[in-house]
């Protein structure tokens, strides 16, 4: 029996006609960080939302099923679960953040009173208590003067100080999961780093999952046990994070590992390792790889023939490339 | 230096910047008096053709308005800025026409600086029109296909708008605007970092084939030290509106010696090392600009910082030629020691 925390099996999402996850399969277990790599419109996004179910009224799920383990051991089918049990399981077992921590903040209400009333919301405690346990979680999220920060609106915090407002509303009632969508893209890398930082030591002690969604492979190092690559859509390849990164199977996640610019490297000596081309329109995505057109492995009759298959490397690598066994010979 | 410029030869920096300071009014709250931003001390540097300076420095550290300067978008407060020897603030008529043609900026969102309403080969087009730089409609037709094949635009997309094309596409499309009246100087302001890490490489890459080809000197502006180091030729390090350390990129990766210089370096994310592990994290946010700390400006996000920081403000000294930086303690084994945190880590 499967005891995922989360399994999403074969899932299938469109945007009116336009599809934009085909069966995508993904499994975390309690505790464990799985993140989500690829290029914007990768799908990452609506793949969070979904687990949410928070998509547009657009979208529309074709295939598959979502499944949630409740902390009291009561599985969820999250895609048809009725309102009343999915807004319990939001915010008190899964806690979601967004990239631009202003989407999950209410500009007009100081930000004491947000985490306040999120820890209401979830329990039957008295205002002071609530706001007691609101100042010890802003200090234990390494934000100084939680007292004075408790006043402020969130217009009047910088980047890194409201993400980590959000970050302490995701978390007020321990959830088991946590969802978070690019939250240090649009911050400054030694921010970014603080906030990584910080998650980590946050899954450490309460023992969390994580659900992180990032295009950059760097970060991706940083918190995940395992990575999952989507491209155009498609989980191309899937596997414990340093094995991936050590020894990428699939071309894409080849090709993306070189792109990103390494500390060190210089125009004299070298030409930046770029992608050729750009991700498909996804209603012109090719009939055989999806990553034909930009592949340097590209085998023509082969791979523009049909989709490839998903092959698989030991327990717990898969990749989704018809060279993917020569390739990793 | 000397070698470089060749003995007894004209040939001077093409742009000076000198003691360079931008203050902004900036109210405090709604009702306390009005007080002023210091956005940009005292920064002086040189740029010489076809030369890449690249401008690192976490948000509101003064990168922008340091080329909104250069661009004379914005009116310094205090200092000069010379393009060729010329006060650009005293420029007017042909020689403002010709500098404006010569400097010309790249932006980080091309979404926000095309006109939406515009095809591809009308925003190509204009700059034309405008500098008088096509006689007949064909000539510049003929410039338009030349300026799109040479940022790798294939000419179907001449008739595209905006919002049809891809964001590498767009940043090709803004890069072939600021060529179309030959400059000589591209500000350039963080032309990459929309972009995801494969069309970033693209995009940088072919700047770099631009500057190449035509001589172009750059201001490069970017958060990603990786891609400031690997794309320019000296790189400038901003904290608070001051210059925390100049030098050329390889010596920035390879030997940083300003405290803050590393630890930007440490933050950064790499695939195969991840972040330094003995990294110094910096704590806390970048001070207001309102009420900036006495002494260094960063002494109090710094572990190095003594009692001495508090009190004195660091002057830019040269190290080593062409390598200067501004910390009271540059030169004390402790701070070069973290120096070689990062490339340490990353050889082990
Ligand atoms: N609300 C929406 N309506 C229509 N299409 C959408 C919507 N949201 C996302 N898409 C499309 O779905 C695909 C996946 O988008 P997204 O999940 O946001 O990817 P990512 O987060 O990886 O950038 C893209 O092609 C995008 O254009
Ligand atoms: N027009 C303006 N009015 C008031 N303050 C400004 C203005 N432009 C920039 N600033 C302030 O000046 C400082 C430097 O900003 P900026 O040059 O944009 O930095 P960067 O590009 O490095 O992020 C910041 O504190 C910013 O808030
Ligand atoms: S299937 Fe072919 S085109 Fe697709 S990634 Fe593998 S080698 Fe490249
Ligand atoms: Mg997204
Ligand atoms: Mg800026």
């Amino acid at each position: 029996m499967n005891r995922s925390l989360l399994s999403v099996e074969d899932f299938s999402l469109s945007y009116g006609a336009v599809p934009a996850l085909h069966q995508v399969s993904i499994r975390i277990a309690r505790g464990e960080s799985l993140v989500i790599v690829g290029e914007s419109g990768s799908g990452k996004s609506s793949l969070g939302l979904a687990v949410m179910r928070l998509l547009p009224r657009t979208a529309r799920m074709t295939t598959g099923t979502i499944r949630f383990l409740a902390s009291d051991g009561t599985s969820h089918e999250l895609t048809t679960t009725d309102a009343t049990i999915l807004q319990r399981l939001r915010g008190k077992e899964i806690g979601m953040i967004f990239q631009e921590p202003m989407t999950s903040l209410n500009p007009v209400y100081r930000i004491g009173d947000q985490i306040t009333e999120a820890i209401r919301f979830h329990e039957a405690l008295p205002r002071t208590a609530a706001r007691d346990r609101a100042v010890a979680l802003l200090a234990h999220l390494g934000i100084a003067e939680p007292e004075r920060r408790m006043a402020a609106f969130p217009h009047e915090l910088s980047g890194g100080l409201r993400q980590r407002v959000v970050i302490a509303i995701a978390l007020v009632c321990n959830p088991s999961l946590l969802i978070a969508d690019e939250p240090t893209t649009a911050l400054d890398v030694t921010v970014q780093a603080q906030i990584l930082d910080l998650l980590k030591r946050l899954r450490g002690e309460r023992g969390m999952a994580l659900l992180f969604v990032t295009h950059h492979l760097g970060v991706a190092r940083e918190i995940a046990d395992r990575i999952l690559v989507l491209y155009a859509g498609r989980a191309v390849e899937e596997g414990p994070a340093a094995a991936v990164i050590a020894h990428p199977l699939h071309p894409y996640t080849r090709a993306l590992l070189q792109s990103v610019p390494r500390l060190g490297m210089n125009k004299d000596e070298m030409t930046l390792p770029a992608i050729g081309g750009a991700v498909p329109d996804p209603a012109q995505v090719p009939h055989g790889c999806a990553f034909a057109p930009r592949c340097p492995s590209f085998r023509s009759g082969l791979c523009d023939a049909a989709p490839p298959p998903v092959t698989t490397f030991g327990e717990n690598r898969s990749v989704r490339c018809f060279r993917a066994a020569e390739l990793a010979a | 230096m000397l070698s470089r410029r060749g003995a007894g030869c004209v040939n001077m920096p093409l742009l000076t910047v000198e003691d360079l300071s931008v203050r902004f009014p900036a109210r405090r709250g709604l009702f306390r008096r009005p007080a002023l931003l210091q956005a940009v001390t005292n920064v002086s540097f040189q740029l010489d053709p076809g030369e890449i300076l690249g401008l690192v420095g976490e948000s509101g550290s003064g990168k922008t308005t340091i080329g909104h300067c250069v661009l004379g978008l914005t009116e310094p407060s205090a200092g000069r800025i010379q393009f060729r020897s010329q006060d650009i603030s005293r420029l007017s008529g042909t020689t403002l026409q010709q500098f404006r043609r010569a400097a010309q900026p790249v932006f980080q969102d091309p979404f926000g600086s095309l006109d939406p309403r515009m095809r591809v080969e009308e925003i190509l087009a204009e700059p034309l029109a405008i500098h008088r730089l096509a006689r007949t409609r064909a000539a510049a037709r003929a410039r338009v296909a030349t300026l799109m094949d040479e940022v790798g635009l294939v000419s179907a997309l001449a008739s595209r708008l905006p919002h049809q094309l891809s964001g590498g596409q767009r940043q090709r499309v803004g890069i072939a605007r600021a060529l179309a009246c030959d400059p000589v100087l591209l500000i350039a302001d963080e032309p990459v970092s929309a972009l995801d890490v494969s069309i970033a490489a693209q995009v940088t890459n072919l700047l770099i084939a631009l500057q190449r080809r035509r001589h172009l000197a750059m201001i490069l502006i970017a958060h990603d030290l990786a891609t400031v180091c690997y794309a320019a030729d000296r790189v400038m390090v901003l904290y608070l509106g001051r210059i925390m350390e100049i030098a050329s990129a390889k010596e920035i990766f390879s030997a940083p010696r300003h405290p803050y210089t590393q630890a930007l370096m440490a933050a950064v994310p790499e695939p195969d090392t991840g972040l330094a592990a003995s990294r110094i994290l910096l704590d806390g946010d970048l001070p207001s600009p309102l009420a900036p700390p006495s002494g260094c400006v960063f002494r109090t996000r710094c572990r190095h910082a003594e009692p001495a920081c508090a009190e004195t403000i660091p002057p830019l000294r040269e190290l080593s030629p062409g390598h200067v930086a501004a910390c009271l303690r540059a030169e004390e084994a402790v701070v070069r020691q973290g120096a070689a945190g990062r490339a340490q880590f990353v050889s082990g």
